[in-house]
């Protein structure tokens, strides 16, 4: 993917909370673990996951 | 049904991923305040038209309600309806009465509740209730 697409996708929002600002550990880790777990399933095929992910990371603004 | 019952049953077969999300869901209630983040819930149920009743409908209205209460409400129904466009001043009420790490583990935790409600709305409507 090319740094054009990626430039276009990646909001010029002012951040909302200071820099450097996370979950608190006893929320970030079993959220990240949640959705480690979900990457790990297979029943659905690699490239319709893909698809959803990326749809679903520009429309919320994920920055991937 | 309730959201814990749908989604035991659909995730029966993957076992790992329900405890990571129950997991997820256990922090999310000790991290943020309850009564704040069960109001939300319960507005979160009412706009996707799965609560038993609409009591936060007019929360508007309701002069007994907290301004940090009124100011995540506020960013809760933006968050529901249209989370990529959520109002800068909907994020900065939010901020304000919370301050940032509390805002991050707030929308954190709105995120988690949110989603099993979805995600147990979306599986009782495609698949049907559970048996």
């Amino acid at each position: 993917m090319g740094d054009g697409f990626r430039r276009s996708q990646v909001s010029d929002r002012i951040p909302r909370v200071a820099s450097g600002t996370y979950a608190a550990v006893p929320l970030r880790k079993p959220l990240g673990d949640w959705q480690a777990a979900v990457v790990r399933m297979a029943s659905l095929d690699p490239i319709t996951t893909e698809i959803v992910r990326m749809r679903c990371a520009v429309y919320h603004d994920c920055k991937t | 049904m309730a959201a814990d019952a749908i989604l035991e049953e659909h995730l029966a077969a993957h076992p790992g991923v329900l405890e990571q999300l129950n997991l997820a869901r256990d922090a999310a209630w000790t991290v943020v305040d309850n009564r704040l983040l069960g109001l939300c819930e319960q507005r979160i149920r009412e706009i996707l038209g799965v609560a038993d009743s609409a009591q936060l409908a007019n929360w508007h209205a309701d002069a007994s309600l907290s301004a940090t209460e009124r100011a995540c409400l506020a960013f809760t129904e933006e968050y529901m309806i249209d989370v990529a466009n959520l109002s800068d001043e909907s994020a900065a009420a939010v901020r304000t009465v919370l301050g940032d790490q509390a805002m991050v583990d707030f929308v954190s935790a709105l995120l988690v509740v949110e989603q099993r409600q979805r995600i147990a709305l979306t599986w009782a409507t495609v698949f049907g209730e559970a048996k």
